[in-house]
């Protein structure tokens, strides 16, 4: 953290690029070919320089995942009967019925989870793809830091999913409570799939392609 | 410009900047000077480590599965589940693919992790060569790596445990402190292992 | 400008290469998920229900989005919005209902809110205390010209539409019998139920609509009578003492019993109204009643006082009735002895009722009479009964009758030449009808009276009856073990059961219609000291021979009847006083305690609300047992004034005979009884809910 600091200060040293070099490196091993390689020889990845269909199947699954998240919202996730009774949660129903009990900790998790984390993640995919042509106020460091964070956090929403899986499996007390899946729960999942294969077609090497470009 | 030799550079696979190799020491930790990213962090003895681990984590896999996991009661009523249960709670009706995804996500992914790390590393650590398409098992493992959701779902379990812990009183059944372990080991071997080295070492072993 | 020194070199560039080319295989992902969402949209759309709207007076517990529509208990819709019509006077719940079931809601479509409910009757509903309430639908099986917009009942409708049977109408002057929901029986089978009682528009009798179940309404014809079956019937005549046992059980129930009373009735048409009779015997007395459309009048001359017959007075032929006096007037008549005062009475005959076909017609009529009276045929007046003093005309054949004939050609009817009555000769006829009464198979009565009483104390006593409310109790702690049960699915059924055995012990606690069916008897016995208090200031000569009655009477078994009747009474009291019957309620409210700690341990803030509104409703019947308890007083003061009645009647006979004492004794617990009302009336009204929530 602290040679980040010093480099950001001194500005970010000006370094060689495999591509510069006119070689290829491999995203999985770090090993190091001659241009034209198919295949890396060390791991068996697949080569490219730059992959050129990178943006466009990170627009892909990110329409892919924004078109499953409605459905998501709209449709029960939750089928909560108690005494006969059926109730439908959609995911902020739910948390806006924890709210009302009182349970805020319990709501701002579930909210946050469900609801704050993919809005998030969406708009940082969006972001970061429209930031490669476009003029950004994030630094490179900044959206690099983005990228990591949303990789990292992508799975990290299927929590909602796993909810309600063991809440379905452990609450089936017959007529007294049952807790049953709703469609939203699958269609979620999907999102949050979506997202994160979005989120895995972004190769991060555009955002440092785009700062040479930008300091030539 | 003329390529230069690529034999002795790495790539950082985040930022594309091209390094020489150095040797680093145990205690060292190799870093892009651009982006940051974690280059190498070698350990000694990592390899035997995380083929313990990872066996180790195995085993629990099968235990956390088998065993009960939650047990729900309240007024008399019971309710017990497994990790099993959790994942055909979605086997009804028009959410049945989502028992799949779950069974791959908690269970199958983890475990085939788990076996291809073994299949990669087991024969190392025992100083072997490695055996047929290992290098395809490992790269598998590392591309199977955002998938294996065990740690997600122990936090989705204590976040349902949150909300059901009012209404009624739960006992934590042998799999779900099972699942706990797991997840620890998991995570401590992710910690350990550096991917660099693997390749390293994988590609020094299959060529001598 | 320099000019071309050659050919040139053309231009070579790069090929464009294909946007289609270029294109990841990945933008398949999301085209195929919106061409899912618009097929699942566009299913959604037009699968989606219909839209109807349906009024209520107030829709308590009724939920936008939660409560649900159903039909035969099977959801079939759900409410979307609850607002207010115009004007605010109703509730105005819109629902969609789904697409197949849409095109049955026609005219007979009928909406009500199904609420927990528990009043002194019974418990209903008790599944929605936990569920919420919901709206049920009924309508029958036929397609119809579809409508959007209903009234919705203000209670469950007592006959559901489609139901083969018959909807008949009854009119009654007195609507105390009955209430909403008490049954309608053939030979003591139920078979139809009632509709609450309203009054007509002019407000001078009120009107009952009733249904009766297939098959049992192909009985109904113009011969149908009914009567009132609710309270027990004693009756004390020349025939002896009879208690109608058999009514006792519809005293709590309530009800009206049906039956045809001759043959031949014709099929009734729309819009014919029964009239409710008191009791069957009322009922059977009408028997004439339908031919009096075409009677035979004929008129009869008295010369004897007629004081006691009334217009609407019996006319008996050989003890049948086959008529009735029409009206009574007097003429002057000519005589040998100058103008004397004769009494002339209109009789309308039945013609049919006297074996007369009925296509004979007038002239037939008159021809049996006139052949008749040459035979010796006499109309003359007759006591109606030993106790009254009333006075019916009597057709009897007078062997040694002066000779008379009859006059068909008098106006303006034809004239039945009257004979003396033997009216003057009332004490004999006393003592004749007192021989007959010694003659009477009294000890047998009694005997039989004693029996019934036993087998009465007998059941009273019975050990499964008095286990009735530990049963109860037991079967709300089966209930309580059924909640905590994990196959609980099948419990709304269960309570259900559960509850309709409770509703048969709740029914006991049915103290409203009891007690006004107990006046009413009570004032019948009343009615009878009274008769009895007449006739006795009238006869003093009677009371020896009564005495002599009474004697033999103190040799029956009579001690035997009173000594089953206060054991009875006693093994009631016990009964009411078990352990089980005092936990009963305790036991009620602790499963609804119960119920109540884990709703709120299922933190589920709407169903304890409903929990409320049950106790709401229970404290609504509680409240109604308290305005039943409101009648105590006066039940108890009548009870007193009737065995200061009595007291004093049998005060009168002077000795203190045992059987005297007997009836003393007897009338003191009546008397303790009447005590012990007027106790119960003070309690509930100190604390109303103390008999439907136990504590």
């Amino acid at each position: 953290m602290q040679a980040h600091g010093l480099e950001d200060a001194l500005g970010t040293p000006r370094l060689l690029t495999a591509r510069d070099a006119g070689l290829l490196g491999c995203r999985a091993c770090g090993r190091v070919s001659a241009a034209g390689t198919g295949a890396c020889a060390r791991c068996g990845a697949r080569l490219a320089s730059r992959d050129p269909t990178s943006l466009q199947r990170v627009w892909a699954w990110w329409l892919a995942g924004l078109i499953a998240y409605i459905p998501a919202n709209l449709y029960p996730m939750l089928l909560t009967s108690r005494f006969g009774h059926v109730r439908e949660n959609t995911i902020i129903g739910g948390a806006l019925d924890l709210a009302h009990h009182g349970d805020y900790g319990v709501a701002a998790i579930v909210f946050a989870a469900s609801v704050l984390i993919p809005v998030g993640k969406f708009l940082a995919i969006a972001y970061l793809a429209l930031s490669l042509k476009l003029p950004t106020a994030l630094g490179r460091h900044g959206r690099h830091r983005l990228h990591e964070v949303v990789e990292f956090i992508g799975r990290w929403s299927m929590i909602d999913v796993f909810v309600v899986a063991i809440l379905s499996a452990l609450v089936q007390f017959g007529f007294a409570a049952t807790i049953n899946p709703g469609i939203a729960a699958a269609t979620f999942a999907l999102s949050v799939a979506f997202t994160m294969l979005s989120a895995q077609s972004f190769d991060p090497r555009l955002i440092w392609d785009a700062e040479e470009r930008d300091s030539r | 410009m003329a390529a230069p030799d690529p034999t002795g550079l790495i790539a950082c696979p985040t930022c594309d900047a091209l390094y020489r190799e150095r040797r680093i020491g145990a205690d060292e930790v190799a870093r892009c000077r651009r982006c940051g990213t974690v280059l190498a962090a070698p350990q000694s003895g990592a390899m035997t480590r995380i083929t313990m681990l990872a066996g180790a984590a195995l085993v629990l896999m099968v235990a956390a599965v088998s065993f009960p996991f939650l047990e729900l009661s309240e007024m008399g009523l019971q309710q017990r589940s497994s990790v099993v249960d959790a994942i055909l709670a979605f086997s009804d009706g028009r959410t049945a693919p989502l028992s799949l995804a779950l069974a791959l996500l908690i269970v199958l992914l983890p475990a085939a992790r788990l076996l291809a790390l073994l299949y990669t590393l087991g024969p190392m650590a025992l100083g072997w060569q490695p055996w047929r398409h290992a290098a395809l098992a490992f790269r598998w493992a590392e591309k199977m790596r955002p998938w294996a959701m065990a740690e997600v779902f122990i936090v989705g379990v204590a976040v349902a445990l949150v909300k059901v812990a009012g209404l009624a009183t739960v006992t934590l059944g042998p799999a779900f402190w099972a699942f706990c372990l797991l997840v620890l080991i998991t995570v401590r071997k992710d910690s350990i292992m550096c991917r660099l080295t693997v390749w390293k070492t994988l590609s020094e072993r299959h060529a001598s | 400008m320099t000019e071309p020194t050659g050919p040139a070199d053309y231009a070579i560039e790069e090929r464009r290469r294909s946007f289609w080319r270029n294109l990841s295989p990945v933008w398949l992902v999301p085209i195929l998920a919106i061409a899912v969402s618009l097929v699942i949209a566009w299913q959604a759309y037009s699968e989606r229900g219909v839209e109807v709207e349906i009024s209520f007076p107030n829709a308590a517990g009724v939920v936008a989005g939660e409560t649900t529509i159903r039909y035969r208990d099977v959801a079939i819709g759900t409410v979307e919005k609850v607002g207010f019509s115009e004007g605010l006077s109703e509730v105005r719940v819109t629902a969609r209902i789904d697409k197949e079931v849409a095109p049955y809601l026609d005219e007979d479509a009928a909406f009500w809110v199904v609420r927990p409910e528990v009043s002194a009757r019974g418990i209903t509903g008790l599944n929605t205390v936990l569920s919420g309430v919901y709206i049920e639908g009924d309508w029958d099986g036929t397609p119809g010209a579809a409508k959007v917009r209903f009234e919705g009942l203000e209670r469950a409708p007592l006959t559901r539409p489609g139901r083969p049977g018959t909807k008949i109408t009854l009119r009654t002057e007195d609507a105390r019998q009955i209430s909403a929901g008490a049954p309608i029986l053939f030979r003591g089978i139920e078979v139809g139920v009632l509709e609450a009682p309203r009054l007509t528009l002019n407000g001078n009798s009120i009107v009952v609509d009733g249904f009766i179940d297939a098959p049992h309404d192909r009985r109904l014809d113009t011969a149908t009578r009914f009567w009132d079956a609710s309270g027990f019937s004693v009756s004390f005549g020349a025939g002896g003492l009879s208690l109608d046992v058999d009514s006792l059980s519809s005293l709590v129930s309530g009800g009206l019993v049906f039956d045809s009373i001759y043959e031949g009735g014709e099929p009734i048409g729309p819009g014919y109204v029964f009239e409710i009779y008191p009791d069957e015997a009322t009922a059977r007395r009408t028997a004439f009643a339908r031919a009096i459309a075409d009677p035979v009048s004929l008129s009869v001359a008295f010369t004897e006082s007629v004081d006691g017959l009334l217009p609407g007075a019996d006319v008996r032929y050989g003890g049948l009735r086959v008529g009735q006096v029409g009206s009574i007037s007097a003429r002057i008549e000519e005589g040998r002895g100058g103008p004397a005062v004769q009494l002339v009475a209109k009789l309308d005959i039945d013609p049919v009722l006297l074996g007369l076909s009925g296509s004979a017609g007038k002239e037939g009529s008159y021809d049996f009479f006139e052949n008749a009276v040459a035979h010796g045929l006499r109309a003359r007046l007759a006591t109606e009964s030993l106790l009254s003093g009333s006075l019916v005309v009597e057709l009897a054949e007078v062997p040694d009758a002066a000779r008379a004939a009859f006059d068909r050609t008098s106006e303006p009817y034809p004239t039945l030449p009257s004979a003396p009555s033997n009216l003057p000769d009332f004490t004999a006829t006393a003592e004749g009808v007192l021989e007959r009464i010694n003659e009477l198979p009294i000890e047998e009565v009694l005997e039989q009276a004693v029996r019934t009483m036993r087998s009465i104390e007998a059941f009273a006593a019975d050990d499964g009856l008095r286990e009735v409310p530990g049963a109860a109790a037991a079967l709300i702690g089966e209930a309580r073990a059924l909640v905590a049960d994990p196959e609980t699915r099948a419990i709304p059924g269960e309570i259900r059961a559960a509850v309709a055995e409770l509703r048969g012990v709740v029914a006991g606690l049915e103290e409203s219609r009891a007690v006004e069916r107990l006046s009413a008897a009570l004032e019948s016995a009343d009615l009878v000291a009274r008769n009895l208090a007449e006739a006795s200031g009238q006869v003093p000569a009677l009371v020896e021979e009564l005495r002599a009655v009474a004697a033999k009477a103190n040799s029956l078994p009579a001690e035997d009847l009173m000594a089953a009747a206060t054991r009875l009474l006693d093994s009631a009291d016990a009964l009411i006083g078990t352990e089980g019957a005092r936990d009963l309620p305790p036991a009620l409210a602790g499963a609804l305690a119960e119920i109540r700690t884990t709703l709120a341990a299922l933190n589920a803030g709407d169903v304890v609300a409903n929990a409320n509104a049950t106790m709401e409703s229970a404290r609504d019947a509680a409240d109604s047992v308290a305005a039943a308890a409101e009648g105590l007083p006066a039940l108890s003061a009548r009870l007193e004034a009737l065995v200061a009645r009595s007291e004093a009647l049998i005060g009168a006979y002077g000795d203190r005979s045992s059987f005297n004492s007997e009836t003393l004794s007897a009338l003191r617990e009546i008397k303790d009884a009447a005590r012990a009302v007027s106790q119960l009336a003070r309690a509930l009204e100190r604390n109303p809910n103390s008999i439907i929530l136990g504590r």
